[in-house]
């Protein structure tokens, strides 16, 4: 016979173990459940931006009279049933980016979240990001007949070294011409100009940061090529042309995932697009 | 029990580790995620696409502009992403080695400009010398190997064009100006020509590159006697390599590229290079001593051979074509050494010489007065070889030049294939071809055009054959008589064309030969002229050969002239019918056709349907190559491979001119009986007989097949009154022939790639019954514009070699060259370890269309 006294203290000591146990698992899960909610919420975050930019960046949208013009006019853009900016996979059309708003008109971010129901709140910044292939060249002083171009006048053109590259791209209904120049070995100066007289009417010279007008519409000096033995052979421009959605928070709660597509800008050459999807 | 208490302690303590294992497991699950891997892997698979659709991509392909494309990449991503990868299929880049034998090297004494030079102390000298580390060295005149027709002298300098603003301090001439005419001026198109650079020697003001040199080298040493040098210089002559250089500045679509030619030699490192030419079918006795060399370089670089091989067995130098993947095919086709007559260019012949089978493309042709071109149809073949009748297993091209010229011809004295058709070698008649006379005392008159005459002993002349339009075959012979006189030989076969004018003011002609004794006149030949225009006063003839006696006279042979416009026939033709000296029979006159028609004389290129000959095709239609132009027409007895005549390899092939096939043909006549072999069809005949067949002539190491001969019958009346026989080929060598398809004749069967006819009548009037078997072949029979070849999976390529190419041929041979070196992907761009990648494909477009693929690796 075991005494009952012998009995109640293995019980005791049993249950002591089993509490600190106890006590240990909670304070473990305690620990790290939050780490596994963030875990849970960033996975969905990104799981449903990436849905969401999927929708938007893929398809049309629609409206509820029929069709995907949506953007077309008031009335369209007051009935729309689902948001979408895009003719073909990641084909992004100017008319329907330029007509949504933040604020506002009737595509706007309230009727984004009442169309959509989307988990999240979302900001997204349209970039477009002309590229001017400037691969032809000429030695300074020795411009090409045809093209027919006139040399700037600049004391910073007589300065350049190495050869002057050139080239043009089409924005908006007018044909842009570009000529780049080098300093130090690094091209770093462009001229602007609606055609191949470059003393004359033109902008310029212009460096990377620059800010210059394109039919009203102001544009940045993006870059240079400076790589490999391509120098000089493309200039990439670039232009915010939309903001939409809600204003991002200050914590770094957010997400972001980069999209990249095609602008198609009444005529224009097509040219990348980068959305920078914001989510929190 | 003692244990119970801490027995449900451990209960408990186990079971809560249960719990506690699955809690861990449930909240570590979503922290195996890399979202920011995620995010990168949508991005640039964005990035990669919007590049793509915009036209970007390709335009940066087109401008072989990488660089561009990683700094778009760069700048869209918001200087997130670098970039780097691969591209397949779009040649860049390319390296070039040309090889350059020593009779185009030269070797130039050098020695120091001194006082007392002819330019010692002048202007232009003085400034030269100020340029360089050490004093100023020149060409030594009196031991100039160079052919100087101006005087000219070469000054070199120690500039180390490599460092900016100093010197090596080392003795190192590395710079050449060079003073024209040895008037002391150094103009601005003078120099300085650095190392591996070109000049162009001699007159500035031609620009012919003939007189392109290279400067390869040189080696200089202070004399021992005085503050002076002495040494040499080694100069390379170029003007092929720069003669491709200018073609090389022409984009393939759009797509330029960054070439490099250099001259080299057999001690030059191949490593550096993408592809090695070697030109000129003589050069190949130069390189046989370094042959591993060339054997080690091809394992990882690419050859191309521009030389015409023989249309005989490979000789010894050449066999190194054997041992880099090419085989002869056996065949007999293009230019040998019987041919003496240009085979290209414009032609002025004013000796006598002759023009054996095969295809020959001139810029024009000229034949001077009392001068005899004779026309080599290779009529032994038709009797020692093949009894007469195997000519009828020769095509067209086997025993007929095809002789075309851009230009105009002009014929002032013979061109002459009298007695070139078939012969009877022996008193059998019947054996001197298709319409060979008989005989039984005095004989017939051989047939063509017309038929042969009869004699006055009733012995028949032969039958006419053949297509008046395009009349291609041999004038049959006459029969020998009885008390064996040989009978007169046919006529032979002709096939000119002239894209511009045809002037005969003397003659051409197929004649049959005359028969003496009581013997047959052979039958005339076959002349096919196309012309622009006709014009002269000489004489086209195809005459029957006669005889003087009793025997027949040969019928006339064919002529056809096809014209574009103008005349018909300005000239006197004939095909008469050879006449019969007594009571014999004059043969039948032959065939004129004329016509006035359009007609075609480019080689008419072709490529095969495979994604190598696509791809070949693209970087040469890409150049706009005019293809008329291309003169690159096939030569020589090399094929891609062993089964080069159905190749997929067949890169490019001329359509029109063709392999001869005779001798791919299977055929034995010596099948011996057999009784019963193992597997043998059921038949109540006993008439089956057995032989080796060699399917793969050109190749020695596939041995021949055994293949059974069955007579097929179900009773023995059946077998005696009809010989059906089919045949089965032991295609597994195992010696039992059934379950092997049997195959009547005519029937089409293949073994390995290629596809055979069954001839169950082959030589039947020579051969007992099932003693002879033939399969003919059926295989694609177009001719090799250029043979290829993998050598450790490297490219090896052969095209014609020419003292002079046209541009169109240059532009072809680039876009070889390119092909051979599309074999290799171009890197660009590094990035540090990544983790992430993506491809894309795409092409660029233009007259074809290009594709390529880019592997790219992303670094953040």
């Amino acid at each position: 016979m075991v005494p009952k006294g012998q009995v109640s203290i293995e019980f005791l000591a049993s249950t002591f173990i089993f509490l600190i146990g106890v006590g240990g698992a909670l304070t473990f899960i305690g620990a790290e459940l939050p780490d596994f909610r963030d875990s849970v919420r960033s996975s969905s975050v990104n799981l449903d931006a990436t849905k969401m930019s999927n929708r938007l960046l893929t398809q049309p949208g629609t409206h509820s009279m029929g069709g995907t013009e949506w953007e077309k006019n008031s009335s369209t853009r007051s009935s729309i049933t689902s948001f979408g900016f895009a003719s073909d996979y990641l084909i992004l059309e100017e008319d329907k980016v330029q007509a949504v708003s933040t604020v506002g008109s009737n595509a706007n971010y309230s009727r984004f979240q009442q169309v959509e129901s989307p988990e999240y709140q979302y900001n997204l910044v349209f970039t477009w990001f002309p590229l001017v292939h400037t691969s032809n060249g000429f030695e300074k002083g020795s411009p090409p007949s045809q093209p027919p171009i006139v040399e700037p006048n600049t004391q910073s053109y007589q300065d350049s070294r190495g050869s002057i590259q050139y080239g043009s791209t089409r924005l908006h209904g007018t044909d842009y011409r570009f000529l780049t120049t080098a300093h130090l070995g690094q091209y770093d100066t462009v001229y602007v100009s609606t055609d191949w007289n470059f003393a004359s009417g033109v902008q310029g010279p212009l460096s990377a940061g620059d800010v210059f007008d394109i039919a009203g519409e102001e544009f940045t000096v993006n870059s240079f090529q400076n790589r490999g033995n391509d120098d000089g052979e493309l200039v990439t421009l670039s232009k915010e042309v939309k903001e939409f959605g809600a204003s991002p928070p200050q914590s770094s709660e957010s997400i972001k995932i980069n999209r990249y597509g095609v602008y198609n800008a009444s005529d224009s050459e097509d040219h990348p697009v980068r959305i920078e999807v914001l989510a929190w | 029990m003692v244990s119970k208490g801490l027995g449900q302690s451990l209960d408990a303590f186990v079971g809560l580790l249960v719990v506690m294992i699955f809690g861990i497991g449930s909240f570590t699950v979503p922290a195996g995620q890399n979202w920011n891997d995620y995010q990168t892997d949508i991005a640039t698979q964005d990035l990669t696409s919007s590049l793509k659709q915009s036209g970007h991509l390709e335009q940066f392909m087109r401008e072989s502009n990488l660089g561009s494309l990683r700094t778009a990449v760069y700048e869209i991503s918001d200087r997130n992403y670098f970039m780097a990868g691969t591209v397949e299929n779009l040649p860049f880049s390319m390296e070039v080695g040309f090889y350059t034998p020593p009779s185009q090297r030269y070797e130039t004494d050098l020695v120091s400009v001194e006082s007392g030079d002819r330019c010692y102390d002048t202007t232009d000298i003085n400034s030269l010398d100020s340029q360089s580390e050490a004093n100023l060295v020149r060409t030594e005149y009196d031991n100039f190997n160079l052919e100087d027709e101006t005087d000219s002298r070469l000054y070199l300098l120690d500039t180390d064009p490599s460092i900016t603003g100093a010197y090596n301090g080392q003795l190192d001439f590395d710079t050449v100006y060079i003073d024209r005419n040895g008037n002391c001026n150094i103009g601005q198109d003078d120099g300085p020509f650095y190392i591996d650079e070109t000049f162009l020697w001699g007159n500035p003001s031609t620009s012919d590159p003939e007189y392109m040199m290279e400067f390869k080298s040189s080696s200089v040493r202070p004399s021992d006697t005085t503050e002076t040098y002495v040494g040499n210089m080694t100069t390379h002559e170029v003007p092929q390599i720069e003669r491709f250089k200018d073609s090389f500045e022409q984009d393939i679509m759009g797509i330029s590229s960054d070439v490099t030619m250099d001259s080299l030699t057999m001690d030059s490192d191949f490593r550096d290079y993408d592809v090695i030419v070697f030109r000129d079918r003589g050069n190949l006795n130069l390189i046989e001593s370094r042959k591993q060399k060339v054997l080690n370089y091809a394992e990882n670089g690419n050859l191309l051979f521009l030389m015409n091989p023989r249309d005989v067995d490979l000789n010894e130098e050449e066999d190194i074509l054997r041992q880099l993947g090419f085989m002869e095919a056996g065949l007999e086709f293009g230019s040998g050494p019987e041919t003496t007559c240009p085979t290209s260019g414009s032609a002025t012949i004013s000796s006598d010489c002759t023009y054996a089978p095969g295809t020959y493309l001139l810029d024009s042709l000229t034949v001077q007065s009392g001068v005899t071109v004779n026309i080599d149809n290779r009529p032994d073949r038709c009797d020692t070889t093949h009894q007469g009748y195997g000519c009828e297993n020769l095509s067209y091209t086997d025993h007929s030049p095809r002789i075309m010229v851009k230009g105009d011809v002009e014929i002032d004295g013979t061109v002459n294939a009298d007695y070139e058709g078939f012969r009877n070698a022996t008193a059998v008649a019947n054996r001197g071809g298709p319409g060979a006379g008989t005989s039984r005392e005095v004989s017939g008159g051989g047939g063509y055009g017309g038929a042969g005459g009869n004699s006055d002993s009733y012995d028949d002349g032969g039958s006419s054959y053949g297509d008046p339009e395009e009349p291609r075959r041999l004038g049959s012979a006459g029969a020998y008589d009885i008390n064996g006189v040989k009978g007169g030989d046919g006529g032979g076969s002709l096939w000119m064309m002239a894209q511009g004018q045809m002037r005969i003011d003397g003659t051409v002609t197929a004649d049959g030969e005359n028969s003496p004794g009581g013997a047959g006149g052979g039958a005339g030949g076959s002349i096919q002229l196309h012309a622009g225009e006709y014009a002269g006063t000489g004489t086209v003839s195809a005459e029957g050969g006669s005889n003087s006696n009793r025997g027949g006279g040969g019928g006339g042979g064919r002529i056809s002239l096809i014209r574009e416009s103008g005349s018909a026939q300005p000239f006197f033709t004939t095909i008469s019918g050879g006449s019969s000296g007594s009571s014999g029979e004059t043969g039948d006159d032959g065939s004129l056709y004329t016509d006035q028609r359009d007609f075609n004389m480019s080689l008419n290129i072709n490529f095969s349907d495979t994604t190598l000959s696509r791809n070949l095709e693209s970087y040469v239609v890409g150049q706009d190559v005019q293809m008329d132009d291309v003169t690159l027409y096939p030569e020589g007895n090399l094929i891609s491979e062993d089964t080069g005549i159905v190749s997929e390899r067949k890169l490019a092939y001329v359509e029109g001119i063709n392999y001869g096939t005779a001798a791919l043909n299977a055929s034995n006549t010596s099948m011996r009986p057999v009784s019963d072999p193992v597997g043998e069809p059921d038949t109540a005949c006993d008439s089956t007989t057995m032989g080796r067949f060699d399917f793969f002539p050109e190749n020695s190491s596939i041995d021949p097949y055994t293949v059974i001969n069955v007579e097929l019958g179900t009773n023995q009346t059946y077998c005696d009154n009809r010989d059906i026989r089919g045949v089965v080929i032991d295609r597994n060598r195992d010696g039992n022939f059934s379950g092997h398809p049997m195959l009547l004749n005519t029937e089409a069967t293949r073994v390995g790639p290629k596809d055979f006819r069954v001839d169950t009548l082959y030589k039947q009037d020579q051969c007992n019954t099932g003693e002879c078997l033939n399969f003919v072949f059926l295989g694609q029979a177009n001719a090799e514009l250029v043979n290829y070849a993998e050598f450790n999976q490297q490219r090896v390529v052969r095209a014609a070699y020419r003292d002079q190419y046209t541009e169109s041929d240059r532009k072809f041979i680039i876009g070889l060259m390119y092909w051979l070196r599309n074999g290799q992907p171009y890197n660009f761009g590094s990035v540090e370890e990544s983790t992430l990648s993506s491809s894309v494909v795409g092409g660029v477009n233009g007259p074809q269309y290009i594709p390529y693929s880019i592997d790219m690796r992303w670094e953040r």
